[in-house]
Protein backbone atom coordinates (compact mmCIF):
# COMPACT_ATOMS: atom_id res chain seq x y z
CA UNK A 1 0.00 0.00 0.00
CA UNK A 2 3.04 2.29 -0.37
CA UNK A 3 2.44 5.08 -2.73
CA UNK A 4 4.11 5.73 -5.39
CA UNK A 5 5.11 9.66 -5.72
CA UNK A 6 6.16 9.45 -9.43
CA UNK A 7 2.68 8.62 -10.38
CA UNK A 8 0.66 11.15 -8.38
CA UNK A 9 2.81 14.22 -9.95
CA UNK A 10 2.01 12.42 -13.99
CA UNK A 11 -1.87 12.91 -12.82
CA UNK A 12 -1.72 16.76 -12.29
CA UNK A 13 -3.87 18.35 -14.98
CA UNK A 14 -2.71 21.27 -17.39
CA UNK A 15 -3.37 24.72 -17.14
CA UNK A 16 -5.66 26.62 -19.16
CA UNK A 17 -4.11 29.40 -21.19
CA UNK A 18 -5.59 32.21 -20.89
CA UNK A 19 -3.15 34.25 -23.41
CA UNK A 20 -5.36 33.67 -26.42
CA UNK A 21 -8.62 35.15 -24.48
CA UNK A 22 -6.38 37.85 -23.19
CA UNK A 23 -5.25 38.90 -26.66
CA UNK A 24 -8.78 39.23 -28.20
CA UNK A 25 -9.84 41.28 -24.90
CA UNK A 26 -6.73 43.63 -25.31
CA UNK A 27 -7.90 43.85 -29.25
CA UNK A 28 -11.64 44.19 -28.38
CA UNK A 29 -11.72 46.60 -25.60
CA UNK A 30 -9.98 49.74 -27.55
CA UNK A 31 -11.91 49.14 -30.53
CA UNK A 32 -15.38 49.18 -28.03
CA UNK A 33 -14.02 52.27 -26.17
CA UNK A 34 -13.64 54.08 -29.73
CA UNK A 35 -17.14 53.02 -30.90
CA UNK A 36 -18.96 53.82 -27.20
CA UNK A 37 -21.48 56.24 -26.21
CA UNK A 38 -21.34 57.56 -22.97
CA UNK A 39 -24.03 60.25 -23.45
CA UNK A 40 -27.04 59.22 -25.18
CA UNK A 41 -27.98 62.34 -27.52
CA UNK A 42 -31.46 62.70 -29.09
CA UNK A 43 -32.82 66.18 -30.35
CA UNK A 44 -36.07 67.95 -30.76
CA UNK A 45 -37.68 69.80 -33.89
CA UNK A 46 -38.97 73.20 -33.48
CA UNK A 47 -39.19 75.81 -35.32
CA UNK A 48 -39.40 79.65 -34.45
CA UNK A 49 -41.98 81.87 -35.89
CA UNK A 50 -40.87 85.19 -37.81
CA UNK A 51 -42.87 87.80 -38.80
CA UNK A 52 -43.29 87.89 -42.79
CA UNK A 53 -42.88 90.80 -44.87
CA UNK A 54 -45.31 92.53 -45.45
CA UNK A 55 -46.85 91.43 -48.76
CA UNK A 56 -49.94 89.73 -50.89
CA UNK A 57 -51.80 88.24 -48.16
CA UNK A 58 -52.16 84.59 -47.89
CA UNK A 59 -55.12 82.42 -50.02
CA UNK A 60 -58.00 80.86 -47.51
CA UNK A 61 -56.90 77.31 -47.37
CA UNK A 62 -59.23 75.22 -48.89
CA UNK A 63 -61.30 72.55 -47.06
CA UNK A 64 -61.49 72.62 -43.15
CA UNK A 65 -59.91 75.08 -40.96
CA UNK A 66 -56.26 73.92 -39.40
CA UNK A 67 -56.55 74.01 -35.79
CA UNK A 68 -54.53 77.27 -34.44
CA UNK A 69 -53.79 75.50 -31.26
CA UNK A 70 -51.53 78.15 -28.56
CA UNK A 71 -49.77 76.78 -25.51
CA UNK A 72 -49.12 79.94 -23.45
CA UNK A 73 -46.81 78.39 -20.25
CA UNK A 74 -47.42 80.66 -17.64
CA UNK A 75 -45.96 81.20 -14.12
CA UNK A 76 -49.26 80.23 -12.81
CA UNK A 77 -50.14 77.04 -15.07
CA UNK A 78 -50.66 76.55 -18.88
CA UNK A 79 -53.69 78.77 -21.41
CA UNK A 80 -54.23 76.65 -24.45
CA UNK A 81 -56.25 78.91 -26.41
CA UNK A 82 -57.85 78.83 -30.31
CA UNK A 83 -59.59 80.36 -32.82
CA UNK A 84 -62.11 77.25 -32.58
CA UNK A 85 -64.15 75.58 -29.94
CA UNK A 86 -61.03 73.03 -28.86
CA UNK A 87 -62.10 71.76 -25.07
CA UNK A 88 -65.92 71.35 -23.06
CA UNK A 89 -67.84 73.95 -26.23
CA UNK A 90 -64.33 76.81 -25.08
CA UNK A 91 -62.13 78.17 -27.21
CA UNK A 92 -59.34 77.85 -23.86
CA UNK A 93 -58.41 76.07 -21.34
CA UNK A 94 -56.90 76.81 -18.16
CA UNK A 95 -54.15 73.94 -16.53
CA UNK A 96 -53.06 75.89 -13.07
CA UNK A 97 -50.14 74.16 -10.92
CA UNK A 98 -50.91 71.91 -8.55
CA UNK A 99 -50.72 72.53 -4.69
CA UNK A 100 -46.70 71.67 -4.15
CA UNK A 101 -46.06 74.14 -7.29
CA UNK A 102 -45.53 72.15 -10.18
CA UNK A 103 -46.65 72.16 -13.13
CA UNK A 104 -49.52 69.45 -13.83
CA UNK A 105 -47.91 68.11 -16.87
CA UNK A 106 -50.85 64.73 -16.42
CA UNK A 107 -53.74 67.50 -17.20
CA UNK A 108 -51.65 68.80 -20.13
CA UNK A 109 -51.99 65.67 -21.52
CA UNK A 110 -55.05 65.06 -21.09
CA UNK A 111 -56.41 68.12 -22.29
CA UNK A 112 -54.37 67.61 -25.10
CA UNK A 113 -55.61 64.19 -26.09
CA UNK A 114 -59.39 65.09 -25.47
CA UNK A 115 -58.42 68.34 -27.98
CA UNK A 116 -56.86 65.79 -30.54
CA UNK A 117 -59.70 63.17 -30.23
CA UNK A 118 -62.44 65.93 -30.87
CA UNK A 119 -62.53 66.24 -34.53
CA UNK A 120 -58.52 67.21 -34.54
CA UNK A 121 -57.46 63.92 -35.19
CA UNK A 122 -55.44 65.35 -38.48
CA UNK A 123 -54.28 68.50 -37.14
CA UNK A 124 -50.36 68.23 -35.32
CA UNK A 125 -49.10 71.60 -35.17
CA UNK A 126 -48.95 73.61 -31.84
CA UNK A 127 -47.95 77.12 -31.35
CA UNK A 128 -46.15 77.63 -27.82
CA UNK A 129 -44.87 80.91 -25.68
CA UNK A 130 -43.39 81.53 -22.36
CA UNK A 131 -43.69 83.85 -19.99
CA UNK A 132 -40.21 85.23 -18.17
CA UNK A 133 -39.03 83.15 -15.93
CA UNK A 134 -39.11 79.78 -17.45
CA UNK A 135 -36.83 77.28 -16.98
CA UNK A 136 -35.47 75.64 -20.16
CA UNK A 137 -35.84 72.26 -18.56
CA UNK A 138 -39.72 72.85 -17.88
CA UNK A 139 -39.87 73.67 -21.85
CA UNK A 140 -38.44 70.49 -23.15
CA UNK A 141 -40.79 68.56 -19.91
CA UNK A 142 -43.67 70.56 -21.75
CA UNK A 143 -42.40 69.61 -25.39
CA UNK A 144 -42.44 66.17 -24.57
CA UNK A 145 -45.82 65.68 -23.22
CA UNK A 146 -47.30 68.10 -26.10
CA UNK A 147 -45.63 65.39 -28.66
CA UNK A 148 -46.63 62.23 -27.24
CA UNK A 149 -48.53 59.93 -24.42
CA UNK A 150 -46.09 58.34 -22.41
CA UNK A 151 -47.97 55.60 -21.47
CA UNK A 152 -46.58 55.77 -17.73
CA UNK A 153 -48.22 56.31 -14.69
CA UNK A 154 -45.32 58.13 -13.23
CA UNK A 155 -44.85 55.38 -10.74
CA UNK A 156 -42.87 53.96 -13.08
CA UNK A 157 -44.87 51.43 -14.18
CA UNK A 158 -47.25 51.07 -17.42
CA UNK A 159 -51.06 52.67 -17.74
CA UNK A 160 -53.82 51.87 -19.50
CA UNK A 161 -53.27 52.89 -23.68
CA UNK A 162 -55.42 55.75 -24.47
CA UNK A 163 -58.83 54.42 -25.07
CA UNK A 164 -59.97 53.53 -28.80
CA UNK A 165 -62.59 55.50 -30.86
CA UNK A 166 -65.80 53.53 -31.81
CA UNK A 167 -65.36 51.59 -34.89
CA UNK A 168 -68.03 53.82 -36.77
CA UNK A 169 -65.65 54.59 -39.32
CA UNK A 170 -63.92 56.60 -37.07
CA UNK A 171 -60.19 56.44 -37.79
CA UNK A 172 -58.33 54.33 -35.55
CA UNK A 173 -55.85 55.78 -32.87
CA UNK A 174 -52.39 54.72 -33.80
CA UNK A 175 -51.57 52.57 -30.19
CA UNK A 176 -48.01 52.61 -28.73
CA UNK A 177 -46.03 56.56 -28.52
CA UNK A 178 -49.55 58.47 -29.62
CA UNK A 179 -48.37 61.43 -31.32
CA UNK A 180 -50.13 64.36 -30.01
CA UNK A 181 -48.83 67.58 -31.94
CA UNK A 182 -45.34 66.88 -32.95
CA UNK A 183 -45.05 69.91 -35.07
CA UNK A 184 -43.31 72.87 -32.93
CA UNK A 185 -43.63 76.42 -33.26
CA UNK A 186 -41.78 79.20 -30.69
CA UNK A 187 -43.87 82.64 -31.09
CA UNK A 188 -42.29 85.56 -28.91
CA UNK A 189 -44.83 86.89 -26.37
CA UNK B 1 21.37 26.03 0.15
CA UNK B 2 22.89 24.99 -3.55
CA UNK B 3 19.39 22.57 -3.32
CA UNK B 4 17.29 25.54 -3.10
CA UNK B 5 19.20 27.50 -5.69
CA UNK B 6 18.40 24.86 -8.11
CA UNK B 7 14.54 24.56 -7.41
CA UNK B 8 14.19 28.28 -8.24
CA UNK B 9 15.93 28.18 -11.61
CA UNK B 10 14.44 24.90 -12.88
CA UNK B 11 10.71 26.10 -12.65
CA UNK B 12 9.19 29.07 -14.59
CA UNK B 13 7.07 31.71 -12.38
CA UNK B 14 3.39 31.36 -13.70
CA UNK B 15 1.78 34.47 -13.49
CA UNK B 16 -1.50 34.31 -12.44
CA UNK B 17 -4.49 36.31 -14.97
CA UNK B 18 -7.47 35.07 -13.94
CA UNK B 19 -8.20 37.74 -12.06
CA UNK B 20 -7.32 39.95 -14.33
CA UNK B 21 -9.45 38.13 -17.21
CA UNK B 22 -12.38 39.04 -14.65
CA UNK B 23 -11.50 43.11 -14.56
CA UNK B 24 -11.76 42.68 -18.51
CA UNK B 25 -14.98 40.31 -19.01
CA UNK B 26 -16.76 43.03 -16.91
CA UNK B 27 -15.38 45.85 -18.85
CA UNK B 28 -15.75 44.12 -22.21
CA UNK B 29 -19.77 43.56 -21.08
CA UNK B 30 -20.00 47.08 -19.73
CA UNK B 31 -18.68 48.49 -23.04
CA UNK B 32 -21.01 46.49 -25.68
CA UNK B 33 -23.89 47.72 -23.12
CA UNK B 34 -22.96 51.47 -24.40
CA UNK B 35 -21.77 50.39 -28.01
CA UNK B 36 -23.28 52.95 -30.50
CA UNK B 37 -23.57 52.12 -34.01
CA UNK B 38 -24.37 56.05 -35.05
CA UNK B 39 -22.78 58.02 -37.57
CA UNK B 40 -22.86 61.01 -35.32
CA UNK B 41 -21.33 61.18 -31.65
CA UNK B 42 -22.05 64.12 -30.11
CA UNK B 43 -21.12 64.87 -26.21
CA UNK B 44 -22.50 67.83 -24.46
CA UNK B 45 -19.41 70.09 -24.13
CA UNK B 46 -18.17 71.32 -20.69
CA UNK B 47 -20.36 73.52 -18.83
CA UNK B 48 -23.69 72.20 -20.36
CA UNK B 49 -25.98 69.95 -18.64
CA UNK B 50 -28.72 68.90 -21.22
CA UNK B 51 -32.18 68.86 -20.07
CA UNK B 52 -33.41 64.89 -20.06
CA UNK B 53 -36.55 64.09 -22.85
CA UNK B 54 -38.23 61.25 -24.11
CA UNK B 55 -36.97 62.50 -27.90
CA UNK B 56 -35.67 59.48 -30.11
CA UNK B 57 -34.65 61.76 -33.00
CA UNK B 58 -31.08 60.79 -33.89
CA UNK B 59 -28.97 63.66 -33.81
CA UNK B 60 -27.30 65.18 -37.20
CA UNK B 61 -23.79 66.99 -38.07
CA UNK B 62 -25.43 70.70 -37.96
CA UNK B 63 -24.14 73.87 -37.03
CA UNK B 64 -24.30 74.57 -33.65
CA UNK B 65 -24.86 77.32 -31.03
CA UNK B 66 -24.00 75.94 -27.48
CA UNK B 67 -25.07 77.67 -24.81
CA UNK B 68 -23.28 77.05 -21.34
CA UNK B 69 -23.74 77.72 -18.13
CA UNK B 70 -21.45 81.18 -18.50
CA UNK B 71 -20.73 81.76 -22.34
CA UNK B 72 -22.18 81.42 -25.80
CA UNK B 73 -20.67 80.21 -28.46
CA UNK B 74 -21.37 79.46 -32.30
CA UNK B 75 -19.46 76.54 -34.19
CA UNK B 76 -17.11 76.61 -31.47
CA UNK B 77 -15.88 79.76 -31.78
CA UNK B 78 -17.13 81.45 -28.28
CA UNK B 79 -19.29 84.53 -29.12
CA UNK B 80 -19.83 86.38 -25.90
CA UNK B 81 -19.73 85.41 -22.05
CA UNK B 82 -23.05 85.76 -19.94
CA UNK B 83 -23.11 87.33 -16.98
CA UNK B 84 -25.65 85.60 -14.39
CA UNK B 85 -26.76 83.46 -16.93
CA UNK B 86 -28.25 86.61 -19.07
CA UNK B 87 -26.92 88.36 -21.99
CA UNK B 88 -25.51 91.82 -21.34
CA UNK B 89 -27.57 94.69 -22.60
CA UNK B 90 -24.88 96.46 -24.70
CA UNK B 91 -25.26 93.06 -26.55
CA UNK B 92 -28.65 93.29 -27.64
CA UNK B 93 -29.25 96.33 -30.87
CA UNK B 94 -32.93 97.72 -31.90
CA UNK B 95 -34.54 94.51 -32.66
CA UNK B 96 -33.65 93.02 -29.51
CA UNK B 97 -31.47 90.12 -31.56
CA UNK B 98 -27.90 89.64 -29.80
CA UNK B 99 -25.65 91.25 -32.55
CA UNK B 100 -22.23 89.76 -32.01
CA UNK B 101 -24.12 86.11 -32.50
CA UNK B 102 -26.29 87.70 -35.33
CA UNK B 103 -23.23 88.85 -37.20
CA UNK B 104 -21.20 85.56 -36.79
CA UNK B 105 -24.15 83.27 -38.24
CA UNK B 106 -24.66 85.94 -41.21
CA UNK B 107 -20.83 85.20 -41.76
CA UNK B 108 -21.38 81.77 -41.90
CA UNK B 109 -24.39 81.58 -44.04
CA UNK B 110 -22.39 83.60 -46.53
CA UNK B 111 -19.27 81.22 -46.21
CA UNK B 112 -21.67 78.73 -47.14
CA UNK B 113 -23.39 80.30 -50.08
CA UNK B 114 -20.44 81.23 -51.37
CA UNK B 115 -18.85 77.63 -51.12
CA UNK B 116 -22.29 76.52 -52.88
CA UNK B 117 -22.08 79.24 -55.59
CA UNK B 118 -18.60 77.83 -56.46
CA UNK B 119 -19.88 73.93 -56.37
CA UNK B 120 -22.53 74.72 -58.56
CA UNK B 121 -20.00 76.68 -61.00
CA UNK B 122 -17.57 73.62 -60.81
CA UNK B 123 -20.12 71.29 -61.05
CA UNK B 124 -21.51 72.63 -64.27
CA UNK B 125 -18.64 72.65 -65.90
CA UNK B 126 -16.97 69.50 -64.71
CA UNK B 127 -19.40 67.35 -63.81
CA UNK B 128 -23.47 67.03 -65.41
CA UNK B 129 -26.43 67.62 -63.24
CA UNK B 130 -26.80 65.22 -60.19
CA UNK B 131 -30.66 64.15 -60.24
CA UNK B 132 -32.17 65.86 -57.27
CA UNK B 133 -32.47 63.90 -53.51
CA UNK B 134 -35.66 63.03 -52.32
CA UNK B 135 -35.93 61.40 -48.80
CA UNK B 136 -38.81 58.74 -47.91
CA UNK B 137 -41.25 61.00 -47.75
CA UNK B 138 -40.70 62.56 -51.24
CA UNK B 139 -39.79 65.40 -50.36
CA UNK B 140 -36.50 67.48 -50.98
CA UNK B 141 -34.61 67.63 -47.50
CA UNK B 142 -34.11 70.66 -45.85
CA UNK B 143 -30.65 72.24 -46.36
CA UNK B 144 -27.91 71.41 -43.43
CA UNK B 145 -27.34 75.09 -43.58
CA UNK B 146 -30.68 76.59 -42.65
CA UNK B 147 -31.28 74.08 -39.22
CA UNK B 148 -29.61 74.76 -36.11
CA UNK B 149 -28.15 72.34 -33.32
CA UNK B 150 -28.98 73.89 -30.10
CA UNK B 151 -27.55 72.46 -26.91
CA UNK B 152 -28.08 74.53 -23.99
CA UNK B 153 -27.51 74.43 -20.42
CA UNK B 154 -30.76 72.78 -18.87
CA UNK B 155 -30.61 75.34 -15.94
CA UNK B 156 -31.15 78.85 -18.57
CA UNK B 157 -34.24 80.64 -18.78
CA UNK B 158 -36.05 79.84 -21.47
CA UNK B 159 -35.67 83.86 -22.28
CA UNK B 160 -32.00 83.41 -23.05
CA UNK B 161 -32.77 80.47 -25.43
CA UNK B 162 -35.54 82.45 -26.98
CA UNK B 163 -33.56 85.55 -27.83
CA UNK B 164 -30.47 82.89 -29.24
CA UNK B 165 -33.61 81.19 -31.40
CA UNK B 166 -35.41 84.28 -32.66
CA UNK B 167 -31.46 86.21 -33.67
CA UNK B 168 -30.61 83.17 -35.66
CA UNK B 169 -34.12 83.70 -37.25
CA UNK B 170 -33.55 86.93 -38.15
CA UNK B 171 -30.46 85.64 -39.61
CA UNK B 172 -32.39 83.55 -42.18
CA UNK B 173 -32.43 79.99 -39.91
CA UNK B 174 -35.56 79.18 -38.34
CA UNK B 175 -36.04 75.89 -37.91
CA UNK B 176 -34.28 74.23 -34.50
CA UNK B 177 -33.00 70.57 -33.02
CA UNK B 178 -32.66 70.84 -29.34
CA UNK B 179 -30.48 68.34 -28.03
CA UNK B 180 -31.36 66.74 -25.12
CA UNK B 181 -30.52 63.60 -23.31
CA UNK B 182 -32.28 60.70 -23.79
CA UNK B 183 -34.22 59.45 -21.00
CA UNK B 184 -33.97 55.32 -20.86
Amino acid sequence: MAIDRSKIRSVQEPSLSLFPMMNLMCIMIPFLLTSTAFFHLAVIDTQAIVQAEEGPGLEAPEGPIPLDLSLMIGLEGFQLSSSQKIYEGNTQALIPKLGNGEYDFARLRDVLYAIKKDGHENSDTIYIGTAAGISYAAVITVLDYCRDIKLDDGKGGEAAPPPEPAADGEKPVKKGPYLLFNKVFFQKV
Amino acid sequence: MARKIRRSRSGDADLNITSLMDIFTILLVFLLQNYSVTEVKLTPPKGVSLPPSSAQIEPEVLPDITISKDSISFDNTPILTLVGGVVEERYYDQNKTIEPLLKAIREKLATQEYIQQLREKSGATAAPATPEVVDDDGETPEQPGHQILLLAHKEHSFKLIEDVMFTAAAAGISKFKFAVMKND
